[in-house]
């Protein structure tokens, strides 16, 4: 439910404050009728999103889509922006006209854009299980309605707040929306461009789009920013308080002051609820699920891990965790797979064959597989095979359970974590910082850490000289292989 | 100002309360309909969303020739429908697929029909693995059986032994028609009457399903009856899974249509679908089939109705808003020279259809509540009558229903909100009106 929100919102709120910060520049007089117009514009431009991203979603072409979408806003927002600003310098009737037309095609863009926008992000979001009405259903389309309902009532306010800021305020602010949504239309489309291979890819265009990329989840937050400033100013330039007039005039002060004062709170409202729906659903809802602490362990001084049976049999996922030579931080985690009185424990690494190291969790009875949610059937944790963790040599002596950290190094490779620890350079001896080394060299899946270039040239040239015959480390690609294989 | 407001609202609420409680009335009949029908479908909805939804579900293997489908007129005219089997050595196979891990365990079936001795009724008989020993290369000591893949079946007595062919269990609704009772003994004859197989009831099962009319016993028995040693009618298997989506329906249609990495992707995920694709590749001759209970049975029955309901539901909703319209239109008539004196001394329109509209949110509301509350007890009775169990209720019906209730009041309300803003203060405070 709170996903559908969400991705109205983001989907609709530029669309919304553009629409109703063009309405608060239109003249008052015709501003009844441009709003009706607008919004029999906005009702077709979405749609022919709709059905523009039905068509690419079914069909693919979803790239080449919004590269022209992107690239119109673009292009319709700087135009629309410089009429506007000539219209307001010199309302010749002409000029207007062309501002007027301007603002429609930004407008209509923005509502194609935006649909196909909504549809790319709840295209993987099961709207409803069975096309029975069912409560998902239900609290699906209460979201949509909702969602699409504040939008409208921003739009509203806006549109009256911004009337009551003046124009060239409007004007500012209207630029303002624009300009956070053309920054991310560029990179939009610059990603475009690189995946369709018509820009060359080069180290500074990647960076650019990743951070632009990166930021993107801050866009409706900057444009609530936006909102939130002219709900600001169009407050503090609310009648004052009425005071000298008496009779009819001094109850028309106070009406257009309660008035004001009552648009604002609305549009504050909006805003909260806007602000509160986008932190809900980043801050918490769409979170992972994240793995228990793992207790660090270290080998004895025969390079064994011991771990007491009795305290791992409660039923409940017992994860530790063992930094590998080269830092690789391995998890492993011990269960009993059956009930108290029959004790028989699992001891496998926090990984899995297929879906990599994302780890298991433990949900009340279920343990789940972080990366494809699969339920585990609990007596076979330890058996090979399907999304089961990979399963991880010991042996049971005396009410322990003992790990070789042999075999912990074996299985470092199917962790991808590395921590800072101190190492040592296998030519020269010197100590550093893993994380910090200059050069490093992986033999045998193992990262071997070196002060310099020279020793770094000689480990390459011949590495058997100084770290002898090596046991190699296992790769996920390789499989299942039998013990000690 | 506020407060103002709402001495206004209540004088205007009170003022002619019959004809106003004759249109909360007219919205509660309409939403106690409503409520009814949005009850059977949303719990249905629910129980088939949640089966669809779930982490765990059944899938039934059965000889490849009785999959085939030659129903005509709805009467199955297959030939071989019951005639062919599995081979039972066959279902440690089962345990050997890729996703073998997330098998919880399966049971064979195996059905007779015998005659109670001496002319007693003829019953149906079920032969199955209650718990039995079935080892398998990754675990030497597997067991499996109805035990583990229906936890909820409840034995009042003993659960029979698999290695033996003289002990049975009784469902609980035919032990109540016979009058048996853990410890009797019971003789089991085939129709023709050729042998008797005497055995001991070691406990009265309850499962809900169609072994509470049936006699239960261990797979062996069943086969030494039938003469089918070493084969069996069907295999229920239970998995732990995840709920389907769009690229396993899609699987589910047809899995040649995918393309090669969509495969990979269906395959190497757990899906009921998948699982069962994998457990036909490995068990000769056999398909296996995810049991849908609810999407069968009920949700099948709902599907196919839904629209009818919506158009039933549509109905009362206009004939609910016309109810209200007729209310609101005649109020605003009586009340022409009041709306003008508000008018003329300021109001807006909006504010003067404002207060009419929360007249007409507050009958709405109000009847919806009201209709909520009876729906909600018509929809058990019906559930008694047609089901004959308990509707599970559905909270979000009511916030639903009252918002479709104070919609069907606002609908009502749109010739009365076009009156006030046609009326002319100067006119009505004449008298011309």
């Amino acid at each position: 439910m709170s996903e559908y929100l969400a991705s109205v919102i983001k989907a609709f709120l530029g669309l919304g404050l553009v629409l109703g910060l063009l309405l608060a520049l239109v003249p008052p007089a015709r501003r009844g009728q441009a709003t009706l117009v607008a919004a029999w514009l906005t009702g077709v431009a979405l749609a022919i999103g709709a059905a523009a991203g039905s068509a690419a979603l079914a069909q693919g072409g979803q790239v080449e889509i919004r590269l022209g979408l992107r690239t119109a806003a673009l292009a319709f927002s700087a135009l629309s922006l410089l009429a506007l600003a000539l219209a307001l310098w010199r309302p010749a009737a002409l000029v207007v006209a062309i501002a007027a037309a301007l603002a429609g095609a930004l407008l209509a863009t923005l509502g194609v854009a935006a649909m196909v926008d909504v549809l790319g992000r709840t295209a993987d979001i099961g709207f409803t299980a069975t096309e029975i009405i069912n409560t998902e259903l239900l609290l699906n389309l209460a979201a949509l309605v909702v969602g699409v309902a504040v939008l409208i009532g921003l739009a509203v306010s806006i549109r009256r707040l911004g009337a009551d800021l003046g124009r060239r305020g409007s004007l500012a602010a209207l630029a303002a929306v624009l300009a956070v949504l053309a920054v991310f239309s560029v990179g939009d489309a610059m990603l475009a461009l690189l995946q369709l291979g018509w820009m060359g890819v080069t180290s500074g265009r990647i960076s650019f789009v990743a951070q632009v990329t990166d930021a993107a989840p801050l866009a409706p937050y900057a444009l609530l920013a936006v909102a939130l400033a002219v709900l600001a100013l169009a407050r503090l330039k609310a009648p004052p308080r009425a005071t000298g007039a008496r009779g009819p005039r001094l109850r028309e002060r106070r009406a257009a002051r309660l008035s004001a004062l009552a648009w604002s709170r609305a549009a504050a409202a909006s805003v909260a609820f806007l602000i509160a729906a986008l932190l809900h659903q980043d801050l918490y809802a769409s979170l992972p699920p994240s793995l228990s602490a793992a207790e660090p362990v270290v080998p004895d001084a025969e390079g064994q891990v011991r771990l007491p049976v009795e305290p791992a049999a409660d039923g409940n996922l017992h994860r530790f965790a063992y930094i590998a030579s080269d830092g690789r931080r391995v998890r492993f985690f011990l269960i009993n797979r059956y009930d108290a009185e029959h004790v028989r424990l699992g001891v496998v690494f926090d990984a899995c064959m297929i879906c990599g190291d994302d780890g298991y969790i433990q949900d009340g009875n279920d343990i789940i597989c972080i990366a494809c949610n699969v339920r585990l059937f609990r007596p076979s944790i330890g058996n090979p095979g399907g999304c089961n963790p990979i399963p991880l040599d010991h042996v049971l002596e005396a009410g322990d359970v003992v790990i070789a950290a042999a075999a912990l190094e074996r299985g470092a490779r199917y962790f991808s974590e590395v921590v800072s620890i101190p190492v040592t350079d296998p030519v020269t001896g010197a100590e550093l910082i893993n994380t910090e080394a200059p050069h490093r060299y992986d033999f045998r899946g193992r990262t071997f850490f070196f002060e310099g270039r020279e020793s770094y040239e000689r480990f390459r040239a011949d590495p058997e000289t100084f770290v002898g015959d090596l046991e190699a480390r296992r790769w996920r690609v390789q499989g299942h292989q039998e013990a000690d294989g | 100002m506020a407060s103002m407001f709402f001495r206004m609202l209540r004088q205007s609420v009170l003022e002619g309360r019959r004809r106003k409680v004759l249109a909360a009335a007219t919205v509660a009949l309409a939403a106690a309909l409503i409520t009814t029908l949005f009850t059977l479908s949303v719990g249905v909805g629910d129980k088939m969303a949640q089966e669809l939804r779930s982490y765990g579900s059944n899938i039934r293997v059965i000889p490849r020739s009785d999959a085939v489908p030659l129903v005509i007129g709805g009467v199955d005219y297959n030939p071989l429908r019951g005639r062919d089997t599995l081979d039972e050595a066959d279902l440690p196979l089962i345990k050997d697929i890729f996703w073998r891990n997330n098998i919880v365990g399966l049971a064979p079936i195996l059905r007779h029909q015998v005659v109670l001795a001496d002319g007693g009724p003829q019953v149906p008989l079920i032969g199955t693995y209650f718990d039995r020993a079935m080892p398998i290369p990754d675990e030497p000591d597997y067991r499996t059986g109805m035990r583990t893949i229906n936890p909820f079946w409840s034995v009042d007595g003993d659960w029979p032994d698999d290695a033996g062919i003289d002990e049975a269990l009784v469902g609980t609704s035919l032990a109540d028609t016979l009058g048996l009772s853990p410890g009797d003994t019971l003789a089991l004859a085939d129709p023709d009457g050729a042998a008797t197989w005497p055995v001991r009831i070691t406990g009265i099962l309850a499962t809900g399903g169609e072994e509470d009319e049936a006699v239960v016993a261990p797979l062996a028995l069943v086969q030494a009856m039938t003469g089918l040693e070493g084969r069996v009618a069907e295999v229920e298997v239970s998995a732990l899974t995840l709920p389907e989506n769009e690229l396993s329906r899609r699987a589910r249609r047809d899995s040649d249509a995918l393309s090669t990495e969509e495969y990979d992707t269906w395959y190497c995920t757990a899906y009921v679908s998948s699982i069962a694709h994998q457990i036909e590749e490995a068990v000769p001759n056999a398909s296996a089939r995810p049991i849908w209970q609810v999407a069968a049975g009920e949700g099948a029955v709902i599907g196919k109705i839904q629209t009818l309901l919506l158009v039933v539901g549509l109905a009362a909703f206009v004939s609910a808003a016309m109810g209200v319209s007729s209310m609101m239109t005649t109020t605003v008539g009586e009340r022409a020279r009041e709306i003008g004196l508000m008018k003329a001394l300021g109001a807006r329109d909006r504010q003067v259809i404002g207060l009419f509209l929360s007249e007409a949110l507050v009958v709405g509301g109000s009847g919806g509540a009201l209709g909520c509350a009876v729906g909600l007890a018509l929809a058990q009775a019906v559930g008694w009558m047609v089901f004959g169990s308990a509707i599970a209720i559905a909270w979000i019906v009511a916030p639903l229903v009252i918002v479709v209730s104070v919609a069907m009041a606002f609908a009502g309300s749109i010739p009365a909100v076009r009156a006030i803003a046609r009326l002319m203060p100067v006119e009505v405070l004449h008298g011309r009106r």
